[in-house]
């Protein structure tokens, strides 16, 4: 009988949990029954950073997800990681870290750190205000956001 | 850049969004007719309120939710709020807790000075305009930046649970104090960097330098007998000597109508340079032998590098060099604490305290009562401290580049910007608010 080995799997969870919609990430993250999460090296990264994306095995496939602001509120966009510079540059959205999400990519990707089993899961927010929670149009598509995150992190 | 000749005969220069820089500001700088020259950076990021969120919490709940201002320099937050509150709880603090803290300050300096160097200010250096387009010429830099970066943030993963914003710092010490064998993936990866760091001090020096000549009030702290991260007494050039819980003796707070940030002053209004190139200029007999070392070398005198403010690069490279030596000593002498955290009985009182973030000085002060609640809390970052240092520069460097053309002019500036390393996010949590209510 032959079994395959299974791809190493990491998710990166951007935001934080009590800024309103940029916690959706992680919500999302929690509503992923806990078996399937426990084949997934998970991490909480806060904000991306290039650095995050160095020094992992080639063959292990990284999933980043994240609130992405100029998006449409509670859309839903799935793009190859080395794409979401471009994302960023037409969503018309700046950050206001020192390097952004999308910059943090492509530093990555020329230093040769991002490949295309690399991806990238977003959702568009509207509202960051400290203390506040997911506005209405992100609550109703986080069970979505969390199906779409297990779909692709297992390449169903 | 947009530049105007207004009626009155007077130049505007505006640079409407800062790059390379954590938060959202701008400058504005009017240049009269006479030649005299006003530069206002303003911060226009949204207040943040933190003062008043710590109301009503624990000491170890302030300790976790300061983290939160910066995604940077947590560390900082989390060590000027627990030796405030030790303080005045008088606790007495495990020699191998403070060695953990000392090891987690450096982590964090580590990362925040890499990403520093490398990332935001080598650009301005090399002629670039972001560290991406540097990255096609200049990929070991870059790397090495980043392997730096991560290092960092991994030591502070392990002291504190997690790299960004960290859980385990607890009035008394720690909630949890790793193993020793938690530090063995950190010994091969420390002496590595701790070679580079070596280079990278050599290349900073070696950096074509834009003319600059200033006479800066510094202040750090200093402490006779280490360099100056969490404990010493608060020093300026010029004569000051505080106890670290004094700060507001000396210094006070003002709000500028330009800005989000309140800006700090002396009391006789003179602005003051906080962050690597005061603490290297006040304690550089307390320098790891090899980032001594290192700043000899560079044959760069003490006086140039306090004189001229693009210096800096290479303050921030010798820092980074010594909290990576401090790092690797730590490590190889670590043993866990007995308890991870002394006990600590609540008292009412005023607590204080300021240590050095990776940018500066970072004073703390919160009223606690007898319960140990916290009713009223004041938190000083170093960029709102540097803020009237830099106006005060701009002024003096702007007459040198305002002949160049408009692109160039800008450079230069958000350049020497940019080597105070300012951290708008930090320093916008303070705007005071005030409610009236119609009856």
């Amino acid at each position: 009988m032959r079994t395959s080995i299974p791809t190493p799997v990491r998710v990166l969870a951007c935001g934080a949990i009590d800024r309103g919609d940029d916690g959706a990430a992680l919500r999302a993250l929690r509503l992923v029954p806990a078996a399937t999460r426990r084949r997934w090296h998970v991490e909480e990264v806060g904000q991306l950073s290039a650095e995050q994306l160095i020094g992992d095995p080639s063959d292990m496939r990284r999933v980043v997800i994240d609130c992405v602001a100029g998006l449409t509120p509670g859309a839903i966009t799935e793009l190859p990681l080395a794409e979401l510079p471009e994302l960023e540059a037409a969503s018309g959205a700046t950050s206001s870290h020192a390097l952004g999400p999308g910059q943090a990519v492509a530093l990555a990707a020329a230093l040769g750190a991002v490949g295309q089993r690399d991806w990238f899961i977003g959702i568009g927010g509207s509202s960051f205000g400290s203390g506040s929670g997911l506005t209405p149009a992100v609550e109703g598509a986080l069970d979505e956001f969390a199906r779409r995150l297990v779909a692709v992190a297992e390449e169903r | 850049m947009h530049t105007g000749t207004p009626q009155d005969g007077d130049l505007h220069f505006e640079v409407g969004q800062l790059t390379r820089v954590e938060g959202e500001g701008s400058l504005d700088l009017r240049v009269a007719a006479d030649g005299t020259v006003a530069a206002q950076l303003r911060i226009f990021e949204a207040p943040r309120y933190f003062e008043r969120l710590v109301v009503g919490r624990t000491p170890d709940e302030v300790i976790d939710i300061v983290a939160r201002i910066c995604g940077i320099c947590p560390v900082a937050y989390q060590m000027s709020a627990v030796h405030a509150f030790e303080h005045l709880l008088e606790v007495e603090i495990d020699p191998a807790v403070r060695l953990l803290r000392r090891l987690l300050y450096c982590g964090e300096w580590i990362e925040s000075h890499a990403l520093h160097i490398f990332l935001l200010h080598a650009p301005d250096f090399l002629g670039y305009p972001s560290a991406l387009e540097m990255a096609h010429d200049h990929l070991e830099l870059v790397s090495r930046g980043l392997s730096m970066k991560k290092l960092g943030n991994r030591i502070v993963a392990i002291v504190g649970a997690r790299a960004i914003h960290p859980l385990s710092v607890r009035v008394g010490g720690f909630s949890r104090a790793p193993r020793a064998q938690e530090f063995d993936e950190l010994r091969s990866p420390l002496e590595t960097a701790i070679t580079e760091a070596e280079a990278t001090v050599k290349w900073a020096a070696s950096l074509d330098t834009p003319p600059s000549d200033r006479e800066p009030r510094l202040v750090s702290l200093r402490h006779p007998g280490e360099y100056p991260m969490s404990d010493g007494r608060i020093v300026s050039s010029d004569g000051i000597d505080l106890s670290p819980d004094d700060w507001g003796s000396a210094f006070h707070e003002v709000q500028v109508p330009w800005s989000h940030a309140l800006q700090a002053s002396a009391a006789d209004g003179v602005p003051y340079l906080l962050g690597p190139t005061a603490r290297v200029a006040l304690a550089a007999d307390q320098l790891h032998p090899r980032a001594a070392a290192a700043l000899k070398a560079t044959r760069i005198s003490p006086e140039a590098l306090r004189r001229n403010v693009f210096h800096s690069i290479v303050a921030r490279a010798v820092e980074l060099l010594h909290a990576l030596a401090e790092a690797a000593d730590i490590v190889a002498s670590y043993a866990p604490p007995a308890r991870p955290a002394a006990a600590w009985k609540p008292k009412a009182g005023v607590a204080a305290w300021a240590t050095e973030a990776p940018r500066g000085l970072l004073f703390h002060r919160y009223k606690l009562d007898a319960k140990g609640i916290v009713r009223g809390a004041q938190i000083v970052p170093p960029t709102s401290q540097n803020q009237a240092a830099i106006e005060h520069d701009l002024a003096l460097f702007a007459p040198a580049v305002l002949h160049l053309p408009h692109d160039e002019a800008t450079r230069r500036m958000e350049q020497l910007i940019r080597s105070y390393d300012p951290c708008i996010s930090c320093a916008t949590h303070f705007l005071q608010l005030k409610i009236e209510h119609d009856r």
